[in-house]
């Protein structure tokens, strides 16, 4: 569990080398840290609807779930982002390796990620939120029956509440560390669309996915992000290129090339007020910093709201 | 003020009656206001000369442009002393001036012989005499006004003329102006426009059409619900 205090901004792509410069100078971080990621956003499948018990916690709600995973084909490793990705510009087409497809060497690690809508206020000077996170080191859900050694840790499909998180994020920690005296035999075959697998018998489906592409810089406790995201290319022509190259082709979600930015400092508690107030500080003194690059704006709770809407 | 309008009676009036009622007391009043401006601005002026010239080091000269408002101001108080005693001239004429009774007579004698005194000093007479001669002078030649009139209009259309080709508008040099006008500077120049269309169009296409982009919420959005 980790509070995240976080501000966000945007800049068009010309204004991308003149913010890179001056976070260099400003941070000392000549190389920064490239974030190359690929996530899959994830719902339950079941809706939870616990009884109504008077005396007890009633407010009871399912949350997305993000799988976080490396994005660490050539595609993503060569792509350079301070080029303008252009749709119709054969040069600057992103074609990535389709992941489950079984032939990967290395067993991916995933993050699985949800949190909790910001908190709410007036006067706030930074979005504050709750998040957790988990991540899972093997998984041996297997989809050929025959060889699986044990069956699947078939999970009831898990209600995702406020309070069952944290008990997740133990059970996740337990069944991986149980499971890696068992995969001492890993099958290329066995491994594919596995974590999918494992997804849906934790009750989760996938609803979408996305890459994002860019670095990191650190001031101080401040991690500072620029990305892009890029979604798969869903029309007629991407389709014919995914047949040639046996790979996904991707586009970009925002066309217009502009790259997202967001700060954030992680707090371990959320109770630490010291620490949240320090950090809401060094975060407002950033901003006042960089209000001449970039303007760093408090994001809206609402759209950081990761509850599933309750359908009747 | 007390002392002046005690002395002054016009003739008509009973010497042991005190009757002010007949005494221009206004036009009096207003003459002697002059005077006091015009006592006042020419002391102040011969103050700073003086200053000047018995501390050369310490005291600076007033500058050009003060000495001309300092005249200026004078040549206008003058003036209206001018008109208001020419105003009153058939006033001031059929005044006689004596002190009444009640003037303190041996005690201020010597300011009393100063008051009562109606002939010029001799050295304001010369002063009159040699302005009469010198205005007689340049009336007898008309052209030397003229001229210097001419003269005067002459240099003003030259300081014009001079100020005009040291002002500049736009942000080029006149070398630069010039060479925009050969043919190579044309040519230049269209390279140029040239050049920041295809730049324009080169930012056009990375912003598909010069699109705005999402705003960071919404791609929040996207982030944590997986839709836009």
């Amino acid at each position: 569990m980790v509070h995240q205090l976080s501000l966000v901004s945007s800049i068009p792509h010309s204004k991308y080398v003149q913010t890179i410069s001056t976070l260099q100078a400003m941070t000392g971080l000549l190389r920064p840290q490239p974030i190359s990621t690929y996530t899959l956003v994830t719902k339950p499948t079941y809706v939870f609807k616990p009884k109504f018990e008077p005396g007890k916690v009633n407010q009871i709600e399912q949350y997305y779930m993000k799988c976080i995973t490396t994005w660490d084909d050539d595609s993503g490793r060569n792509l350079d982002i301070a080029k303008p990705i252009i749709g119709a510009d054969e040069n600057s087409i992103v074609l990535v390796d389709r992941l489950f497809s079984g032939n990967e060497e290395v067993e991916r690690t995933w993050t699985l990620q949800i949190s909790d809508i910001p908190i709410a206020g007036k006067n706030q000077v930074c979005s504050a939120q709750t998040i957790y996170e988990s991540t899972l080191i093997h998984v041996h859900a297997r989809i050929n029956e025959e060889q699986a050694p044990s069956p699947p840790p078939a999970e009831p499909p898990v209600p995702e509440s406020k309070e069952d998180i944290e008990m997740k994020d133990n059970e996740d920690t337990t069944m991986t560390k149980g499971s890696s005296n068992i995969s001492n035999d890993p099958d290329l075959v066995g491994r594919k669309d596995s974590f999918l697998l494992f997804l849906d018998n934790l009750g989760y489906g996938v609803v979408n996915q996305y890459w994002i592409k860019g670095i990191r810089f650190f001031h101080g406790d401040i991690v500072i992000e620029i990305f892009k995201i890029f979604i798969r290319d869903d029309s007629h022509a991407a389709a014919a290129q995914e047949q040639q190259h046996q790979k996904i082709k991707l586009k970009l979600l925002d066309e217009s090339n502009t790259f997202q930015i967001r700060t954030y400092i992680n707090i371990p508690k959320s109770t630490d007020i010291e620490q949240i107030s320090q950090g809401s500080k060094e975060l407002l003194k950033l901003q006042d910093f960089l209000k001449n690059l970039f303007k760093l704006e408090i994001p809206d709770r609402m759209f950081m709201d990761s509850r599933v809407p309750l359908k009747r | 003020m007390s002392q002046s309008a005690g002395l002054i009676r016009k003739k008509t009036s009973p010497p042991v009656q005190t009757d002010n009622s007949q005494i221009p007391t206004e036009s009096l009043e207003a003459i002697r206001n002059r005077l006091n401006q015009v006592h006042l601005s020419l002391r102040k002026l011969a103050e700073q000369v003086n200053s000047h010239n018995r501390h050369p080091n310490k005291v600076k000269l007033p500058s050009y442009a003060h000495f001309q408002s300092q005249f200026q101001v004078l040549i206008t108080q003058l003036h209206s002393i001018a008109t208001n005693i020419s105003s009153n001239d058939e006033l001031l004429m059929n005044t006689n001036v004596y002190p009444t009774s009640l003037f303190p007579t041996t005690q201020h004698e010597g300011l009393l012989t100063t008051l009562l005194r109606k002939k010029p000093l001799p050295e304001v007479d010369e002063w009159i005499e040699s302005a009469i001669k010198t205005r007689d002078t340049v009336n007898g030649d008309d052209r030397t006004l003229q001229r210097d009139d001419e003269f005067a209009e002459w240099c003003f259309a030259k300081v014009q003329e001079l100020r005009e080709s040291f002002q500049f508008y736009g942000f080029h040099t006149v070398e630069e102006l010039d060479y925009l006008e050969t043919e190579e500077g044309k040519k230049e120049a269209h390279e140029k426009k040239d050049a920041e269309r295809k730049k324009e169009d080169i930012e056009l296409s990375i912003t598909s059409g010069g699109t705005k982009g999402l705003n960071p919420n919404q791609v929040l959005k996207f982030m944590y619900q997986g839709e836009l």
